[in-house]
């Protein structure tokens, strides 16, 4: 099965698979310190109880929250465009299919588990099979969630299984012994025969389509947990699509951000070339004002009805005090600055959307944060007789260890996940730039020059 | 001779500040007063007495009041009871107590260093209300009947004096309407339109309201010419009820029945594909 063409993708990803070095080495040790110290925070949340969290009776709910919302978002997200991009056959998709399925895929797994860290009775979880609700949003969310990871799971491994087959047979790479059986395991006796890909691209194609209304609906759902409770500020007739282009927002995000590091640390320029950068950069404007849309219609109207358990909150927003540098910058800074940056062609480099995605990610997580937490601190009743740190919600060492732990995981298995796979795709069509560097390398292959 | 005087000059300071004592004692010393009030409802019999001061009308409590039932001879002690903080006090007749037709209660109160005594008589004729009901010419009526219960155990109708009559509601008592007593006997026309439960029973109550011979004597009936209450059937299944809503329940269904039977069909593509590579490897 091996052909030269194939051959020199594969040489140019064996950094990526191989690369070994000072560097990767500390990195992965402060992953694994974080991940540690969010695990010795656990432990203590085990043995203490909740009471080491700022959660109270009055919020209930904090930064776990806030947490999982952000990460599940992110993961609808990914699926939604690696499902378009993959359904659409768009020509210069394939080297971005691979990032964005993986992000989906491992945020949808961390997603969950910071459900299970701010529920206080674990040994009760299995009360939701037994007496779950069907009117309940959360319900629907768990149960939509276990559909979602189930597809969104399998979307990443069929898409993945011709390229695991090609790396079982492929005998230039000298790849070691365990990545053989994992490769031989995995790749489901795949043999790119006609037959076999014509399953395989029809498998694909369905899986596609699915997940893109299940991922739309999933993000509906957990924007209802919020939207048909009675709080201030939450319950909203446009959460739903509110809380979906808000993850695509987020999830654009994160899928430049990881796109812009891989191509620096494995030299991946051929692949991962400024035309996907651009085609990056106007996903993120359209996005941000379709965002900043959202935004703009659910705070103004809320402003101007003045509805009394409304105006407590939005006075909570705007009081700078209490949240309103936080409010400025995730309603302003993450919305406008990314747009200013991305839209004037003079600043638009790889670089700055780099750096336009990560305030995009923060001033999101910002946003989860302040969807959560002011609401929750304004209550519809007078609250009398109570501590004011009961009332007033402040995250403690516990959380923000979880917090960081639950990102350095992700960065982890990130990591570890693209040693063992290629990071863009091999055996579909890739760009046309390639394929001209492609017959360049295969010039110096032929001669034994090059690498 | 000195002697003498001092003994004068000493009686007198005494005798002025005894009446210095008295004076301070009768200027902080107030006067109360005492009311009774006699309270018949079906064959309970009870009197309730109120205390309190008579200028400013403080209520006063914790005090002592003996009750006596007066009659010809000597006085029958009936007991002692106490107010409470409102000044108010109850105390229910013993159902073996024999009571002539008419009867008087004194009610006493012994006083304290700052309050004065206070005494209460109370004259009461015994009397009774019964409550029936009726149908005259298509027309349902309440008819109420007095009698005063002699010594003799004859029954004297009553006459002149007026019964009002009540429902028994939710939070109280629903005004019918009032009779005037003529022969003994009175008569109120049933309302319609009158609530009562699901088989249409009422309590009527009828009452003769602070009379100055009779007190306060009132008489219970139920009827089952009341309106019945209809309790609407909830319906079963609703978003708060134990069972979901039919269409929630299988728009569920539909959904999680579409995405795992494409699941379901991937898998089995898998399945396959897994097949086809064993073939070919073997070929």
């Amino acid at each position: 099965m091996t052909n030269k063409a194939n051959l020199v993708s594969i040489i140019s990803f064996s950094r990526q698979l191989d690369t070994r070095g000072a560097f990767g080495f500390f990195w992965m040790v402060s992953l694994l310190l974080v991940i540690a110290w969010g695990f010795f925070a656990l432990f203590t949340q085990f043995i203490e109880g909740h009471k080491v969290t700022g959660m109270r009776d009055n919020v209930v709910w904090g930064m776990y929250i806030a947490n999982f919302i952000f990460f599940m978002g992110i993961s609808y997200a990914g699926a939604i465009f690696s499902s378009l991009l993959v359904l659409f056959r768009v020509e210069w998709s394939s080297p971005i299919i691979r990032i964005t399925q993986l992000i989906s895929v491992l945020c949808g797994l961390i997603g969950p588990l910071y459900i299970f860290l701010c529920i206080g009775r674990l040994d009760r979880l299995h009360f939701i099979l037994f007496y779950g609700r069907i009117p309940s949003p959360i319900f629907w969310d768990i149960v939509a969630i276990v559909t979602f990871l189930v597809g969104n799971i399998t979307f990443l491994y069929l898409l993945l299984v011709p390229d695991l087959a090609y790396l079982r047979d492929n005998k230039e790479l000298r790849l070691s012994k365990w990545r053989m059986k994992i490769y031989t395991f995995l790749s489901l006796n795949y043999h790119n025969t006609p037959e076999q890909q014509r399953h395989l691209r029809f498998a694909v194609d369905i899986l596609a389509g699915i997940l893109i209304p299940v991922s739309v609906i999933l993000a509906t759902i957990l924007s209802w947990i919020f939207g048909m409770t009675l709080r201030p500020g939450w319950n909203s007739t446009i959460f739903g699509p509110y809380f979906v282009f808000a993850a695509l927002y987020s999830g654009v995000g994160v899928i430049a951000i990881m796109m812009w590091v891989f191509r620096k640390r494995y030299n991946l320029k051929d692949y991962l070339t400024d035309r996907h950068f651009n085609y990056i950069a106007i996903s993120i404007i359209v996005l941000a004002f379709s965002y900043g849309y959202f935004t703009f219609n659910e705070y103004f109207t809320i402003w101007y009805s003045f509805v009394e358990w409304d105006a407590q909150l939005i006075k909570k927003l705007f009081d700078f005090k209490q949240y309103g540098w936080w409010f400025i910058f995730s309603n302003y800074i993450g919305i406008l600055v990314p747009l200013i940056l991305i839209s004037v062609p003079k600043f638009r480099t790889v670089n700055t959307i780099g750096i336009a995605s990560i305030i995009i990610v923060a001033a999101l997580w910002v946003k989860r944060y302040l969807v959560i937490v002011p609401t929750l601190e304004t209550p519809l009743f007078p609250v009398q007789d109570i501590r004011p740190e009961y009332v007033k919600y402040t995250a403690t060492w516990v959380e923000w260890a979880l917090t960081f732990a639950g990102v350095a995981l992700f960065l982890f298995l990130n990591t570890i996940l693209t040693k063992i796979i290629p990071i863009v795709q091999i055996i579909e069509p890739i760009s046309h730039k390639v394929l001209k560097r492609k017959k360049d390398l295969l010039g110096n292959v032929e001669s034994g020059e090059g690498n | 001779m000195k002697l003498k005087i001092n003994i004068i000059l000493g009686l007198i300071k005494l005798s002025a500040l005894a009446n210095i004592l008295l004076v301070y004692t009768a200027a902080f010393s107030q006067s109360t007063k005492l009311n009774m009030q006699y309270e018949k409802i079906n064959n309970q019999q009870t009197l309730e007495l109120n205390l309190f001061t008579e200028k400013e009308n403080i209520p006063i409590s914790d005090a002592k009041i003996s009750l006596f039932l007066k009659t010809d001879k000597i006085n029958i002690d009936l007991g002692k009871v106490i107010t409470d903080l409102e000044g108010k006090t109850n105390f229910v007749l013993s159902d073996t107590l024999k009571i002539p037709w008419k009867f008087n209660f004194l009610a006493v109160y012994a006083g304290s260093s700052q309050l004065e005594p206070a005494t209460k008589e109370l004259s009461i004729k015994n009397i009774d209300l019964d409550i029936s009901f009726k149908i005259f010419d298509d027309k349902k009526y309440i008819i109420g009947k007095g009698y005063e219960m002699l010594e003799n155990g004859d029954n004297l109708p009553l006459n002149g004096k007026n019964i009002y009559f009540f429902s028994q509601s939710l939070f109280g008592l629903l005004p019918l309407g009032s009779g005037h007593l003529e022969n003994g006997e009175c008569k109120l026309e049933f309302p319609k339109n009158l609530p009562g439960d699901t088989i249409g029973n009422l309590k009527i109550i009828a009452k003769i309201i602070d009379d100055g011979e009779y007190g306060n004597v009132s008489s219970e009936a139920f009827t089952n010419w009341a309106e019945k209450k209809i309790i609407p059937v909830l319906p079963k299944r609703q978003l708060w009820t134990k069972d979901p809503p039919l269409w929630m329940f299988i728009s569920l269904f539909i959904l999680l029945a579409g995405a795992w039977s494409h699941y379901i069909f991937v898998f089995r593509k898998m399945i396959i594909i897994k097949k086809l590579g064993k073939e070919f490897k073997e070929e």
